[in-house]
């Protein structure tokens, strides 16, 4: 079985920045050059008097509502009306006739701004005296889960460590940069946006124009890597309005330093944490207060910092704990959703937590940790009872036994230490503790062909193969027989976004509901066309063709087609799934916020020069608990990929800010692994099959990533026997830690 | 700006076609030639999406000013594939899982062709070497050293015929 289609690997796939129609315009934004200013005048005479230029709009120009938000929460402009909030926010946006008018014409824009002061980190946000940045002031966010009594906790404790960690914003980069383009259509408007949620971007849409969403059709075409980070709301805005006002298609695509300037980054997170534990190393509480950059807008800062105080003790019992965040405005440009969801930052700080413990209690870092996993039955941070198979002890365990204990001590050679570090995790499956139901449509098409529709885009994972795969199961076919139709919101239905690991546990359950009863729908149908009994019928294959049997004969489904009236056609039928979750008590936290948890364990060998600084990493092995298996060859895909943007987390990416504007804004100075960085990555699969997941299985996108930095932090400490608080370890940080363990700063 | 006339070899056509100055050889062959396999990723040379082999070299087709390819001879993604058959390591990147969103996949297998036609027979730190100018975000860069891999394999054991482009998905 294989992952991709043909025309990927020739190059006749489609992106939505290949496309080109007749008529069409191009488009270029006009960006504030201020983190934080009033919009005094603006004057698009000039920008509009170059030859070949189309048109200009501003705020003031959108027909409808100029608020846009990745959730419920509407709270970012378009474009900017008053006051510019980040640099490079949008303030106005141009049509052209090339591209080079459209560059000229965005220049010729002529803003007149009055700079205000901003504010670049959380501590300065909450600083008394700081500006007030957001509707309600400059906490965007906060929140906690806490159960049983953390003070007594730390009282009875006969150890307690503290600690602060810090992770820096780092970018999805997707090697395509954002790109959309609108077109007009009879009654209405397509648009291709190279998205993670096309239902999401039609209802955006439809609010700005002040349309009905029907007259809006949105297509995901090929998706050139999302990560969690596509759609550029105000992009796929901006495009629609210049469609709509000049009734041509518009082309508007981003440089790659436009998308590292604007686009939404990791969370970057400060942890105060405080772990306490008796001499056993049983943990006994957590605390953890989390400080995070939400940036200018709310975007998604509130579901990232629900997963991180729900995920802040990790994967572990422990009766006692406290967990809050909080989220700050900034003039930094806006944190949003990647591969993770907080949870990365959070393991980070927790795995850290977990090894010094180890180290202070002279306990090997796998032992204090299986003695603290959480078990099937028991009951997480949030008090939901994990009624499915927990794989993790187990794979505690087998990661024992594949690493030598000698291993583990490391060796010292001249110039370099190496060792191994381990890292655990847990991860929920879908969005937090909210109704996120998956929905699929089967339906039986003209020749006999089945066709499966979801809304949910593959955004290059594969979503698509593993959905077919599922549906084939559920009808006992090969998934050659299944044609599978994604992210069209005129030909698809509204399945939720790829994100939030939900698409192969949510969405996967309701394809294996819709394919099990368009089963049942097809034997029905024809028993009623063939004046037969439904149960002498079943669905199988014959001679490599679907057929409907019977003891005695066989009838093709496109001989049924043909038989079904024209009311009937196309024969379909719907499945759903909505996990079941709870919402959290408000106070507490307390609550189901998943209906399904990845379990993992990673161990990272590490060799550090002790001259250079220079960490690389030599191998990993990633024990993971995903239930059942949909397709090996994507999952390994899916871990190998994990691991190489988890080593570009650890040891190489950071977006650098200086007041607000990013200064490695291009592949020269952002640093990402490359052929040269990765490592042998051992991948291997424990546990069972989930009660709730379709055929047992769970989601891996974002577990991938999650453990990768923390193991690769810890086997960094263990090896050079350093203290690393802070991402990624550079050249700078780890050189300087080693040589303020020379001079015998530390243990 | 003042356009000239270049002529030049691109998949085994002669092509002639007006260039201003300021044209890069990536917008030749994108927006003139409507070749839209080759990939624009960062602008300038950093990605690698944009690979073309120019007169046996593997470029970065952004860092190329269209007068420059004057008389060159250039192989694009799309000259990999010859009536609808697809080469040996197009396949092999499909098999091997080296594909996901795709998007660095047609640079990727043009400095792999390169690395192939210089080198039939690298070795593993051949090819990462090599593949280093080229970024990947999705697949942690394995199956694709194992596609190059396998291709040089399959070639050394004199398998190299090519397959059909619409191949089944089995």
């Amino acid at each position: 079985m294989r992952a991709g289609t043909p025309a990927i690997v020739t190059g006749e796939a489609r992106y939505s920045g290949d496309c080109r129609k007749e008529g069409m315009l191009f488009a270029r934004v006009a960006r504030s050059p201020h983190s934080r200013a009033l919009i005094t005048a603006v004057s698009a005479s000039e920008a509009l008097a170059l030859p070949g230029a189309a048109a200009v709009l501003i705020a003031s120009d959108i027909p409808g509502e100029n608020l846009i938000g990745m959730t419920g929460k509407k709270h970012q402009p378009v474009m900017a009306e008053t006051d510019t909030r980040f640099m490079g926010e949008a303030v106005a946006v141009v049509a052209a006739e090339t591209r080079a008018v459209a560059m000229e014409a965005a220049r010729s824009v002529r803003v007149e701004y009055e700079p205000l002061p901003a504010v670049h980190s959380v501590e300065e946000s909450m600083a008394p005296e700081a500006p007030r940045l957001g509707p309600e002031g400059n906490v965007a966010w906060q929140g906690r889960v806490t159960r049983g009594d953390f003070e007594r906790a730390a009282r009875e404790a006969d150890v307690v460590l503290t600690g602060v960690y810090r992770t820096p914003p780092v970018d999805h980069a997707y090697i395509e940069t954002e790109s959309v383009l609108a077109e007009p259509e009879v009654g209405g408007m397509r648009v291709w946006s190279s998205s993670k949620n096309v239902h999401l971007d039609q209802r955006e849409i439809a609010r700005v124009l002040g349309w009905p969403k029907e007259r809006i059709r949105v297509t995901a075409p090929t998706i050139g890597g999302n990560f969690g980070g596509k759609p550029d709301l105000p992009q796929l805005c901006m495009a629609a309005l210049l469609c709509e006002r000049t009734g041509r298609p518009v082309l508007l695509e981003m440089s790659r330093e436009e998308s590292l300037q604007v686009s939404t980054k990791r969370h970057p997170v400060v942890f105060h944490m405080t772990h306490c534990a008796d001499r056993r190393g049983r943990l006994l509480g957590v605390k953890m207060e989390a400080y995070a950059d939400a940036g200018a807008y709310l975007d998604y800062t509130v579901p990232v910092m629900q997963r991180i105080v729900i995920h802040g003790a990790g994967p572990y019992r422990v009766e006692n704990v406290l967990l809050e965040g909080w989220g700050y405005y900034t003039n930094n440009p806006l944190s949003g959703a990647m591969r993770g969801f907080g949870v990365p930052q959070v393991t980070f700080a927790c795995e850290r937590q977990m090894d010094r413990l180890a180290d202070a209690l002279g306990l090997d870092p796998i032992d204090i940790r299986i003695m603290n996993a959480l078990q099937t039955g028991d009951r997480t941070a949030t008090g939901q009872v994990l009624e499915s198979p927990v794989g993790l002890g187990e794979a505690l365990n087998k990661a024992r036994e594949l690493i030598p204990a000698e291993e583990w001590t490391g060796s010292q050679e001249d110039t370099s230490h190496t060792g191994w570090g381990v890292a655990c995790f847990h991860y929920g499956n879908g969005l937090t503790a909210m109704p996120n139901r998956g929905t699929a449509v089967v339906r039986l098409l003209e020749g006999g062909r089945i066709q499966l529709a979801i809304g949910s885009p593959d955004v290059g994972q594969g979503s698509n193969l593993a959905l077919g795969q599922l549906a084939a199961e559920a009808l006992g076919l090969e998934v050659s027989h299944v044609e599978v139709l994604s992210a069209d919101t005129s030909l698809t239905p509204d399945s939720g976004s790829s994100s939030g690991t939900r698409v192969t546990y949510v969405v996967g359950n309701a394809v294996v509901s819709a394919a099990r009863s368009f089963g049942e729908e097809l034997a029905q149908r024809a028993a009623a066309v063939l004046g037969t009994d439904r149960a002498a019928l079943s669905l199988e294959l014959s001679a490599g063709r679907p057929v409907l049997r019977s003891d005695n004969f066989e009838f093709g489904l496109a001989e049924l087609y043909e038989e079904l009236g024209d009311q009937e056609r196309p024969l379909e039928v719907t499945g759903t799934f909505d996990p079941p979750t709870t919402s959290l008590d408000p106070a507490t936290g307390q609550g189901a916020p998943y209906g399904a948890y990845t379990f993992g364990v990673q161990l990272a060998k590490v060799s550090v020069d002790h001259y250079t600084g220079k960490v690389g990493v030599e191998r990993i092995v990633s024990l993971l608990d995903v239930g059942t298996v949909v397709n090996p060859l994507l999952l390994r895909g899916q871990v190998e990929g994990g691991c190489a943007m988890g080593i570009g987390y650890a040891l190489l990416e950071e977006i650098e800010l200086q007041g607000g504007r990013v200064v490695n804004d291009n592949f020269d100075r952002y640093l990402l692994p490359t052929a040269v960085d990765v490592c042998d990555v051992t991948l291997v699969i424990i546990g069972a099959a989930d009660s709730t997941g379709p055929y047992g299985a769970k989601g891996i996108g974002e577990p991938a990533t999650i453990p990768t930095a923390a193991a690769i932090a810890n086997a960094v400490s263990r090896a050079a026997q350093i203290d690393v608080r802070q991402l990624p370890l550079s050249l700078e940080r780890v050189s300087a830690a080693l040589a303020e363990r020379e001079e015998g700063g530390f243990r | 700006m003042r356009k000239q006339l270049i002529t030049l070899t691109v998949n085994g056509d002669r092509c002639e076609v007006a260039v201003t100055p300021d044209m890069r050889l990536l917008d030749l062959i994108r927006d003139e030639l409507e070749l839209k396999g080759t990939k624009e990723g960062c602008g300038e040379g950093e990605c690698g999406a944009c690979t073309v082999i120019m007169n046996g070299l593997p470029v970065n087709a952004c860092l190329v000013l269209a007068p420059q390819a004057a008389e060159a001879d250039i192989v694009t993604i799309e000259g990999l594939t010859t009536n609808g058959t697809m080469s040996l390591l197009q396949r092999q990147f499909l098999d091997n899982g080296a594909v996901q969103c795709g998007f660095c996949s047609p640079g990727m297998i043009m400095t792999a062709k390169a690395l192939l036609d210089d080198n039939p027979a690298p070795s593993e730190d051949d090819v990462r070497d090599a593949l280093s100018g080229n970024l990947c975000r999705c697949t942690g860069y394995e199956k694709i050293v194992d596609a190059v891999l396998v291709t040089a394999a399959l070639v050394g054991q004199g398998s190299a015929e090519s397959v059909p482009g619409e191949g089944g998905a089995a």
